[in-house]
């Protein structure tokens, strides 16, 4: 498998990493808005690996599955961590982002196009959840590195 | 006849998703030869986060609360300048000669980030490797500026 393909399939399992975290972070939330955000955050994700899996198989290539397990980084009993989690799912799935695009050829606009508003959108919603966390602090200077 | 079977077997492969019409080829990746000066994306995005920092300085004894914004460009910056640094022959310097900033509107301020976000990710759109990979990330982090600026 070349660079960039495996790149794109470590995104698309980034993606199948965060729909299955946000499974994780929606009970331990109290706060309604938080659940609401935690939902919308859940189905973004979900219509991005869907997208990204239709596409691995227009290529011709086989979509990762899910993992059978996701083992937690930390203990998620409460809100705290809870949040903590979730950024640190957004996190991870703008790094693999932004690594696709780093071993994208320009030419490929609209793999590019759509790791980018990936990027984009992760960094987002990381920062959704980075005000509730550290409210003076709730964004990073380079999102995926 | 091009069939799947020759595109992988030449190590290309057709995607097409999306919306439907687009179809990119997808070939393993050349590191093009290093060019002599550094991409002129890179010195526009500079001048750009530059003057993001300016205009932030001139609003952050009114508002406080930008400091982690105007750091973030601050680090934009830095790191645009190690970009450029690591290319032999740098890029011509842009003029940045003008008028001091005045403190500009949160309104101002959300529009120039958005304007950013969006300059930075068409700059990233035609660089390849790790420039465009720094111009894909400023662009999310002006993106997060945006936001939280509304």
């Amino acid at each position: 498998m070349n660079t960039l393909l495996a790149a794109w399939q470590a995104a698309l399992a980034a993606e199948h990493a965060a729909v299955a975290g946000y499974d994780v972070i929606g009970p331990r939330l109290a706060d309604a808005a938080q659940v609401t955000l935690a939902r919308d955050s859940q189905q973004a994700h979900r219509e991005l690996r869907d997208a990204t899996s239709a596409q691995l198989t227009a290529a011709g290539q086989s979509p990762v599955p899910a993992a059978a397990d996701y083992p937690l980084p930390f203990a998620v009993t409460g809100p705290l961590n809870a949040q903590r989690f979730a950024i640190s799912l957004e996190s991870a799935c703008a790094v693999a982002w932004r690594y696709l695009i780093s071993v994208t050829d320009a030419s490929l606009r609209s793999v590019r196009a759509d790791a980018q508003q990936a990027l984009t959108d992760s960094a987002l919603r990381a920062m959704r959840w980075r005000r509730l966390v550290a409210p003076t602090e709730p964004t990073v200077p380079f999102p995926g590195i | 006849m091009i069939t799947r079977r020759s595109l992988l077997g030449a190590g290309v492969v057709v995607a097409a998703g999306g919306i439907g019409a687009a179809v990119a080829v997808l070939q393993p990746r050349r590191d093009p030869p290093a060019p002599r000066a550094a991409p002129p994306q890179l010195s526009h995005a500079l001048a750009r986060e530059q003057s993001l920092v300016a205009h932030l300085d001139a609003a952050l004894a009114a508002r406080p609360e930008l400091r982690q914004v105007r750091d973030d460009h601050a680090a934009h910056a830095a790191a645009l300048r190690r970009s450029i640094a690591r290319y032999p022959a740098p890029a011509s310097p842009l003029s940045s000669s003008g008028p001091p900033p005045v403190a500009a509107t949160t309104a101002q301020l959300r529009a120039s980030e958005l304007a950013a976000a969006k300059a930075a990710a068409a700059e990233s759109a035609v660089l390849t490797g790790a420039d465009a990979a720094l111009l894909a990330s400023i662009s999310a982090s002006e993106a997060t500026h945006a936001e939280l600026l509304a």
